[in-house]
């Protein structure tokens, strides 16, 4: 070893779901997301370890993987790291494998297969108290001496056997890698992992038995389906009737320092981008915060629990239909929040056509984001009347969830006879057991869902707002001008050169206005047309008047609803495109992906324009 | 026989998996996820519609996977007693 250069490596691997992101934790208290779906950690996730003897190593979660001959993107990733080959990463001083005691007869054949890197290893075996629980003995001695290589049992989540691990990791640093052997053939492996596996388990009890009797009424034909439509129900139904309450503070408490900026700051330029620029903007998407979380905790616990892989199970036919896979049921679902993690979700699908099309319609998906466009539209234009059980509000607001479902699927299925043309790779993947979700993961991984909301409020989204409260505000009309401020202004004169593209599909100017600003982020759109309403007037009173009463009495019924109509189908924002160009490595896709969403978006409100002022007049 | 014409609940073991041409990477993928001859499957679920996807009990592993890749699995019913009959 060199002291001289960067502390050594030592890189975890293991099959999906062996609890390589929870010994991740359990060694290096770093803070990481788990999960249950194979295939949740889609990143590289570095960290700290200290040795018993004082010193730092790196150590990498990797990837799950069942084998070094990668099927998806991310198991591409482990292989060319453990091989050496990978551009970026260099190949790891030593190797933990992750193996689940469990189900040892499976992950000792991928055991066997990294072996023959000659890369110093260890073995964890983990989940050794489910283990005890099923009542299967396995001789560690025996294991250990039989793979010839060292063994630790552990317990991830109760971080059981971590310092004897640490021990072994220090003493394989010290170790040479020796030259690669053969690669075998896996029937080979597999019969050897059998041999060893039924050699050291001495006693093997029914395992499962809880997960079994869970599936039995999970995956039932009948009530499979009907749980998680519940399920899917009652998740929606929390992030509206529990968010209300916090938001409603949050709101208050930016009213209240908009009141104590207006008061401490001297009248000018800098008021006004603080109150109406700043305030307005951020505040105006920081409210959604309470949401994004409470959706967010529910695909957690979800995820956590073992549930998700189940909810692939029930929703791999229908998404059959369209030319997907069960697998994209998760990005889909995480698409609801914010489409950008969706899409880094879609890194666990093997099939390169399945995951670009999932990509493609993962922005369909109803975010966050546009649901406070939809609330100040909806309860400036629909009637808060009863009809039956229902509210008509929420049906409006359930309709245009479904508007953008249907229109993901019709999307799916014609990308997939185009684009994205190409057979399927069908849908294989293991189900874990179910497990009660860890408090401490879940609070980390909404933590770190929280931070980056917060992240993209304080940069992208309130430099656009600063950005769009100059645009709107300068230049300013020369004395005695007879146009408003707001019309001179290069928002005023880029909204009007917009106008001409959307004036046929009714959008007025205010709305064209409001486009650029909106590529931001989308809830910006709400932001702006605050900014421009709130600008657009000198009359303290009509300053006062919501922005709901204003768009009532300003926008004509058609026009608001081809507005919606847009919302649901338009052009997700850059952080979108940004996330799809990485993911997909280059301009060809976010370009496509803009333009045909902008061309959906543009015929659907236009049809909703011309049908509704046929039908209203 | 094929594993689709199992009865739901029934075990049988595994024949050989036929690994030809183009099936090659899903018969692969199929080994990776444990199943392997003389090993014991049980058909533990079915789909809604059309009865895909399934979902089996491959020794101590519940794998889901569709009929399609399903068919490149041979199995055989093999009755508890003459199983370990023949193991003595
Ligand atoms: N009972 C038990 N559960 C564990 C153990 N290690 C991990 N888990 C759980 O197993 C599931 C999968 O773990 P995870 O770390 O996400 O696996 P990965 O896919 O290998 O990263 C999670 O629900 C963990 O809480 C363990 O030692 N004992
Ligand atoms: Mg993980």
């Amino acid at each position: 070893m060199n002291a001289v250069t960067a502390a050594p490596m030592v890189a975890l691997v293991g099959n999906p779901n062996a609890g390589k992101t929870s010994l991740f934790n359990a060694l290096t208290g770093a803070r990481q997301k788990v999960g249950n779906y194979p295939g949740v950690t889609v990143e590289r996730k570095v960290g700290a370890m200290q040795l018993p003897d004082g010193s730092h190593v790196e150590i990498v979660d990797l990837p799950g993987t069942y084998s070094l001959s990668p099927h998806s993107p991310d198991e591409q990733v482990t292989r060319d790291v453990l091989m050496g080959e990978h551009g970026i990463e260099r190949a790891p001083d030593a190797i933990i494998c992750v193996v689940d005691a469990t189900n040892l007869r499976n992950h000792l054949r991928f055991v066997l297969e990294l072996a023959r890197l000659g890369r110093p290893m260890v073995v964890a075996l983990n989940m050794i108290d489910l283990a005890d629980r099923d009542g299967t003995k396995i001789d560690t001695a025996q294991l250990s001496q039989r793979l010839g290589l060292p063994v630790v049992p552990t317990v991830a989540v109760r971080r059981r056997g971590l310092a004897d691990l640490g021990q072994e990791a220090l003493s394989m640093l010290t170790r040479e890698a020796v030259p690669p052997g053969p690669g075998a053939d896996i029937r080979a492996l597999q019969h050897e992992a059998l041999r060893i596996a039924q050699a050291v388990t001495t006693l093997s009890g029914g395992a499962g038995a809880a997960t079994r009797r869970i599936d039995n009424i999970a995956l039932h034909p009948v009530f499979g389906p009907v749980i998680l439509a519940a399920l899917l129900f009652i998740m929606f139904q929390a992030v509206f009737a529990w968010a209300e309450a916090p938001m409603a503070w949050i709101e208050a408490g930016i009213a209240a320092l908009q009141e104590i900026a207006a008061g401490a700051l001297p009248e000018g330029w800098f008021r006004s981008m603080i109150v109406d620029g700043v305030l307005a903007g951020v505040g105006g998407v920081v409210v959604f915060l309470p949401q994004i979380l409470i959706l967010f905790a529910f695909i957690l616990v979800l995820e956590q629990s073992g549930y998700m892989t189940r909810a692939a199970f029930l929703m791999d036919r229908l998404m059959a239909y369209v030319g997907l896979n069960g697998r994209a049921f998760i990005p889909l679902l995480s698409s609801f929040a914010c489409a950008i993690p969706g899409i880094m979700a879609t890194r666990s699908i093997d099939d390169p056509k399945d995951r670009l099309t999932t990509i493609l319609i993962a922005p369909l998906m109803t975010c966050s984001a546009r649901l406070p466009v939809y609330a100040v539209m909806i309860a400036a234009f629909i009637p808060d009347r009863q009809i039956g059980f229902a509210n008509l509000q929420g049906l409006v607001l359930l309709g245009l969830y479904v508007f953008g479902i249907v229109g993901a699927m019709v999307a799916a299925l014609v990308l997939r006879r185009t684009v994205a043309r190409g057979a399927g790779s069908g849908f294989m993947m293991e189900m874990p057991k179910y497990q009660w979700p860890i408090l401490r993961d879940l609070i980390i991984g909404l933590w770190q869902r929280g931070v980056v909301f917060m992240k993209r409020a304080g940069g992208i989204i309130l430099a656009s707002t600063v950005l769009l409260w100059a645009f709107a505000s300068y230049p300013v009309p020369p004395e005695g001008s007879d146009e408003s401020p707001i019309e001179y202004s290069i928002a005023g004169r880029i909204g009007s050169a917009l106008e001409v593209v959307f004036s046929p599909i009714g959008f007025n100017h205010e709305i064209s206005m409001t486009m650029l600003p909106t590529l931001a982020a989308r809830e910006v759109s709400v932001a702006a047309l605050g900014t421009i309403y709130s600008l657009q007037t000198d009359d303290e009173d009509a300053l006062q008047e919501s922005l709901v009463d204003r768009l009532r009495s300003a926008w004509p019924l058609p026009t608001a609803l081809a507005f919606l109509v847009w919302v649901v189908f338009a052009p997700q924002c850059i952080s979108t495109l940004a996330v799809v160009k990485r993911e997909t490595n280059g301009w060809k896709w976010p370009i496509f992906m803009f333009t045909y969403l902008f061309a959906l978006a543009y015929v659907m409100a236009g049809l909703t324009y011309w049908i509704s002022r046929a039908l209203i007049g | 026989m094929r594993i689709e014409d199992l009865k739901t609940g029934q075990s049988a073991s595994v024949v050989k998996i036929r690994e030809t041409g183009t099936h090659a990477a899903e018969a692969l993928r199929l080994r990776e996820m444990g199943f392997d001859e003389g090993i014991e499957i049980e058909l533990l679920h079915r789909g809604l519609i059309g009865g895909c996807p399934i979902a089996l009990r491959v020794g101590n592993n519940v794998i889901a996977l569709r009929k399609a890749a399903s068919r490149l699995i041979e199995v055989s019913v093999t009755p508890a007693g003459v199983q370990a009959e023949a193991a003595e």
